[in-house]
């Protein structure tokens, strides 16, 4: 497939965006970035598939999206990375050590999700698509985004509450 | 002569979709009467409207960062 300078631009203008959806979904950079460079070679082999006019991003977020399937049927599955690695920290540098723990904790919850409900985190609460835009690019019904939207926020939710519990008093007790 | 009470029910499902902004206009002001007058309704929307600020919080700036080398894209026509 030809790439004109003018599609380049346009596809290298939503990396930035590719990237942070796939560091949300595989939580390590370099797992992300990976993902992204797997994918942008598929966009661009297919580049012939997108219609001029439709929305760039959602065509791209959708290759990376079948990309991930694409990995998860083959043998061996990485897990998600638990991250506690560089960028994370970078984003936190300037926020209180407070802050930072919740940060961490979150992520740490959010990396407990199953990938459907990090996907669907990802793509309506991070990077702002409407249930529609979601469900097209996840190849699900609209309704079907409403409920996995609802109970990835009750599945977080849970994760959350179990990181905030402190070290069980009993123990405490016993050993005191 | 009885009051006539309208009672307004809503589920957590309608507040996750109020938060992403997925409700027509009258499920919209169902929901936020609710949570004016319910605690545990508006406990669940801060709940959740938390969850959206710790996750911008978490990957958010992501998309401020320069794009590495290998992920530049090249025209090839």
């Amino acid at each position: 497939m030809r790439l004109t300078m003018d599609d380049a631009k346009a596809i290298e203008a939503e990396i930035p965006y590719l990237r942070r959806y796939a560091r949300a979904l595989t939580g390590g950079a370099e797992a992300a970035d990976d993902l992204v460079q797997d994918s942008l070679e598929r966009a661009i082999a297919r580049f012939d598939q997108f219609r001029p006019g439709t929305n760039l991003r959602a065509w791209l977020f959708t290759i990376v999206h079948n990309m991930r399937c694409d990995q998860h049927r083959r043998l061996v599955r990485r897990p998600m990375e638990i991250p506690i690695d560089d960028a994370p920290q970078q984003a936190s540098t300037r926020a209180s050590q407070a802050d930072a723990l919740h940060l961490a904790d979150f992520r740490r919850a959010f990396a407990r999700l199953s990938e459907p409900h990090r996907e669907v985190l990802a793509l309506v609460g991070l990077e702002g698509l409407d249930y529609q835009r979601a469900a097209s690019i996840l190849g699900v019904e609209v309704g079907t985004v409403k409920s996995r939207v609802f109970r990835a926020r009750e599945s977080l939710r849970r994760e959350q509450l179990l990181l905030d519990q402190p070290a069980p008093r009993a123990m405490w007790r016993a050993a005191a | 002569m009885a009051e006539s009470i309208e009672l307004v029910v809503i589920t957590p499902a309608e507040v996750s979709a109020f938060v992403d902004g997925e409700l027509s206009r009258e499920e919209r002001s169902d929901v936020a009467a609710c949570v004016r007058d319910d605690e545990r309704a508006a406990c669940l929307l801060k709940a959740w409207q938390w969850q959206l600020a710790l996750l911008y919080a978490a990957f958010g700036r992501i998309v401020d960062e320069p794009t590495p080398q290998r992920l530049k894209v090249t025209a090839t026509a």
